[in-house]
């Protein structure tokens, strides 16, 4: 019996999970050296929340306080956000909107690899980066600007940035999905510059104006920015769990519009 | 529209009303709205596949 036969019997092959974690695995690694590989994305991504940081942190106010807290702490957590977003942004949605104006979605949907692990591989890399730029931070903070913390403080806080980098990748997806390659890029900064600002992530939120602030209560960065600064002791005391809940939504809100943005793709493309 | 897409735009929107439901309804309706989020994504997944992956 001949292979094309065998395969023509047999459309849908089984994959052993082994397998198809490689291919996970592959997709994941090949995505992250895609994007490390981009000069401009890496330099872009990296280097704008550590420049603010050295700058702010620990140039200009290093022996200065915001809400008892020493500003090089206290702007390793805003900041932190602030880097994680934009890794999470561009990462997914200019990544996204790029590779749909290549063609690229169509060649990887006519390859062996489950669709899925494509958007995985995008989510992923996002955090590889988000955390590549919160562990930068924390190695200058603590360097530089005296900033002291315990190990577990370090690792809850490493670990909430980087999770909540996940709504970032959500939003990333809708946005990769309805911008052009070409206008992605600055939609994206439309949206994620005006967003910092009123999320306190540039000023301290308690010197923002009183319009700004209840507008922050809605903005994802926000409510993440404060998680952050509630584990080094410096947020405005509010629940944990109010924050998770607004991320939680947003991310599920983000999600569903970039199924529609995929589904109108898919209409697009097989009619 | 295809019946499928169709089928996946109205879960697509039903996703992102139980997203608007869980950020003003507060932290008590995560413990229904979460899973069923999950559900809602999971059950429109199998659009994604081409029935060849």
């Amino acid at each position: 019996m001949s292979t094309a036969i065998v395969a023509l019997n047999n459309p849908q092959a089984a994959r052993s999970p082994a397998h198809t974690a490689t291919i996970y695995l592959k997709e994941v690694k090949y995505e992250f050296l895609k994007n490390l590989r981009l000069r401009m994305y890496t330099a872009s991504v990296l280097s704008f929340p550590i420049m603010f940081y050295v700058l702010f942190g620990l140039v200009l106010n290093a022996n200065e306080s915001i809400a008892g807290m020493r500003v090089p702490t206290y702007l390793i957590a805003t900041y932190g956000t602030f880097g994680v977003m934009g890794a999470s942004l561009f990462g997914t949605a200019a990544g996204l909107a790029s590779d749909r104006g290549l063609g690229w979605l169509q060649v990887k949907r006519a390859s062996p690899m489950p669709p899925f692990a494509y958007f995985v591989a995008k989510v992923i890399t996002s955090m590889v980066f988000s955390s590549i730029i919160v562990l930068v931070l924390f190695a200058l903070g603590v360097a530089i600007g005296g900033v002291r913390m315990s190990a577990s403080e370090f690792t809850r806080l490493l670990a909430t940035l980087v999770a909540g980098s996940l709504p970032f990748s959500a939003m990333g997806l809708a946005l990769g999905y309805f911008a052009g390659p070409n206008s992605a890029p600055p939609t994206i900064n439309l949206i994620y510059l005006p967003m910092s600002f009123c999320s306190g992530l540039w000023v301290p939120f308690m010197f923002l104006p009183n319009v700004v602030r209840q507008i922050a209560l809605v903005l994802p960065p926000y409510h993440l920015s404060q998680l952050a600064l509630g584990i080094v002791d410096a947020g405005n005391h509010e629940t944990n769990a109010t924050h998770w809940e607004v991320l939680i939504a947003f991310t599920m809100i983000c999600l569903g519009i970039a199924r529609i943005g995929f589904q109108r793709d898919q209409e697009k493309m097989y009619g | 529209m295809q019946r499928n897409s169709k089928q996946s735009v109205g879960w697509a929107i039903v996703l992102i009303l139980v997203g608007i439901v869980a950020f003003f309804g507060g932290v008590k309706w995560l413990i229904p709205l979460v899973p069923a989020a999950m559900l809602i994504w999971f059950r429109v997944g199998p659009a994604l596949g081409t029935g060849r992956n």
